[in-house]
């Protein structure tokens, strides 16, 4: 009888450690929950506030961009910028250098392939600057395909860092462009309007 | 044979306390830990507020500004808004901008003595519908 009281307190009291257990477990686990939340928030501000840096920021703010010209002038060649924003850099590139094909995975149309190259390297100064400290990340400014003199074309642009297992969020805007000469050589307002739209779009990730 | 028995259940009994009471200590460390990760979660969601509120546009001014610019004008007057908002009592809250190349901008509240938890966001900063730059705003939040 003494033997039999005693294993069962004994079960008893291991019942009960057993439930303390899952509700350490319990606890723990709610905690990491909680951060995880609060960090992709913290990434989307984050990510929100990148976006509107590069609409907002100017080039002159990360250093000087020079560039020539892919065609002979009488005039100089090389040019520097300072006061367009960032936007407007992704947007001429867009305008300036697009790729054949629905995906735009076609060999570049270049019309300055080392303005291109510029604006690439420019972009990974300011993404690098603005969270690159904080995060690993992904950006891609893209056109949706444009039909002009009969051939698909159509803007990629990707610029990204070193980058952990988890992905935090991803943020896009829309920026529209100004039209652009059509294939029957008239300013086909209504149509580039409609089509012309610069999506950037910029994903953090965890380090 | 009663002596053998006896101690074989005491035995048995001081075992299971021992484990009984390191489970408890083991509950006991994790609602301590649990405890401070709600606090430091509520400190730095109340940090991310107050910067996201600066970033969004404030509306002091009557005119509400693009969203992600800091004027210098609208700053003091949403970060009142801020302090007049009942939070826990004791929290101290530090708000500074910075330029890209590390001069202060702007800034609100005490120094902080020691290295409070704070959260940071890139802003722009603008005057007068123009422009300024590009910069960091920081913000601190500790307890007396």
């Amino acid at each position: 009888m003494k033997e039999n009281g005693g294993v069962g307190q004994t079960l008893d009291l291991l019942l009960f450690a057993s439930m303390v257990a899952l509700g350490s477990s319990a606890l723990i686990s709610m905690s990491f929950h909680d951060s995880d939340w609060l960090s992709q928030r913290y990434a989307t501000s984050v990510a929100r506030r990148a976006l509107v840096s590069l609409q907002w920021g100017t080039v002159g703010e990360i250093g000087e961009f020079s560039f020539h010209l892919s065609i002979e002038t009488i005039w100089k060649s090389e040019f520097v910028l300072k006061r367009k924003t960032f936007v407007q850099l992704i947007a001429e590139d867009a305008i300036l250098n697009p790729r054949p094909g629905p995906r735009g995975n076609g060999p570049i149309l270049s019309s300055n392939p080392e303005f291109d190259g510029k604006v690439r390297d420019f972009l990974k100064r300011a993404l690098d600057e603005l969270v690159g400290g904080r995060f690993g990340y992904r950006f891609v400014a893209e056109i949706a395909p444009v039909e002009r003199s009969g051939e698909v074309t159509n803007f990629e642009l990707v610029v990204e860092s070193d980058r952990g297992p988890e992905k935090l969020c991803s943020e896009s805007v829309s920026w529209p462009l100004p039209p652009v000469l059509t294939g029957a050589r008239e300013w086909d307002l209504k149509a580039s309007r409609s089509r012309l739209v610069l999506v950037m779009t910029l994903e953090l990730w965890s380090k | 044979m009663s002596q053998i028995t006896l101690g074989e259940d005491l035995l048995s009994v001081v075992f299971a306390t021992a484990l009984l009471s390191v489970f408890i200590l083991t509950l006991a460390n994790s609602y301590e830990a649990h405890r401070e990760s709600v606090k430091f979660q509520e400190d730095f969601g109340f940090a991310l507020s107050v910067a996201e509120a600066l970033t969004n546009g404030a509306t002091c001014g009557g005119e509400k500004n693009e969203i992600g610019i800091i004027t210098c004008n609208d700053f003091g007057c949403e970060l009142q808004k801020f302090s007049e908002t009942p939070f826990d009592e004791g929290m101290i809250l530090r708000v500074e901008v910075k330029s890209s190349d590390g001069k202060t901008l702007l800034s609100y509240g005490p120094e902080p003595a020691d290295d409070p938890l704070s959260v940071e966001l890139p802003a722009v900063v603008g005057d007068e519908g123009e422009v300024r730059g590009l910069g960091d705003l920081t913000v601190w939040v500790w307890r007396e």
